[in-house]
């Protein structure tokens, strides 16, 4: 996984999956990460295969950390697979999903 | 951990995991190989995966301390006509709720039976003292 801190945004990339074996450790990561100022943060998931609850959990565990500082939680390019994950669970409807 | 496969028409593959969280990937995967070489499709593929983890996520995180020792069997049955998948567990179980409802937005948990139930056709969780068995079915379709 890979993170850069860029102004008021907290970008995270190089996710390869997100599931229950590793979405604590993601989500408590991200959350170390941010810094006083960073209220926004970019999830790229284009290289994110494999979503399961657990990893749903995280991001919206990730987007309370967000709401709570005043910013947002956007979530950018998802697969086709993780992108019905997140429609079939209404996540898209909370979340601000940038499609590639 | 694969423990037999069948030639013919209806074959079945039958794998024993460790109560571990970082066990059920790698059944999930052996589960869509298997399941890819008998000719299923991708989207069949992706839900079933869904599924899979999904029950044995359920099952390792109902395991408490009594069960976490007791391993998870998962038989993944291929025919002609439909998929069928058991996951075997040795937890105290729960009670498979008439309706399955997803939680609130805002909640962290409780959206894997809405899961398994969406992209299966058929779930149907049986309770017994010498293990639960979930039972999951899903039609074949021609591969996309």
């Amino acid at each position: 996984m890979k993170m850069l801190s860029q102004d008021e945004t907290l970008r995270v990339s190089e996710v390869p999956e997100l599931g229950a074996a590793n979405s604590n450790d993601f989500r408590d990561q991200i959350r170390a990460a941010l810094t006083e100022r960073q209220k926004n943060i970019e999830i790229d998931l284009s290289q994110t295969t494999y979503v399961d609850s657990c990893g749903l959990g995280a991001l919206i565990a990730l987007h309370k950390t967000a709401c709570s500082r005043k910013g947002a939680l956007k979530l950018l390019k998802p697969l086709p697979s993780v992108q019905q994950i997140l429609e079939l669970t209404r996540m898209h409807r909370i979340f601000e999903i940038v499609k590639g | 951990m694969p423990e037999a496969a069948s030639p013919s028409r209806s074959a079945v593959l039958r794998l024993t995991l460790a109560c571990q969280f970082g066990e059920v990937r790698r059944a999930a995967r052996a589960v869509c190989e298997f399941l890819r070489e008998r000719g299923c499709g991708a989207e069949q593929l992706m839900d079933c995966q869904l599924a899979l983890v999904e029950a044995c996520n359920n099952a390792i995180n109902y395991a408490g301390k009594s069960a976490s020792g007791d391993p998870i069997v998962v038989e993944a049955n291929c025919g002609p006509e439909d998929i069928e998948l058991r996951i075997i567990d040795h937890t105290p179980g729960f009670e498979w709720p008439a309706q399955v409802k997803l939680p609130d937005s805002e909640t962290e948990h409780g959206r894997g039976l809405f899961l398994i139930q969406s992209v299966m056709d058929h779930a149907d969780y049986v309770r017994a003292p010498g293990g639960n068995t979930l039972v999951l079915r899903k039609k074949r379709r021609a591969t996309e």
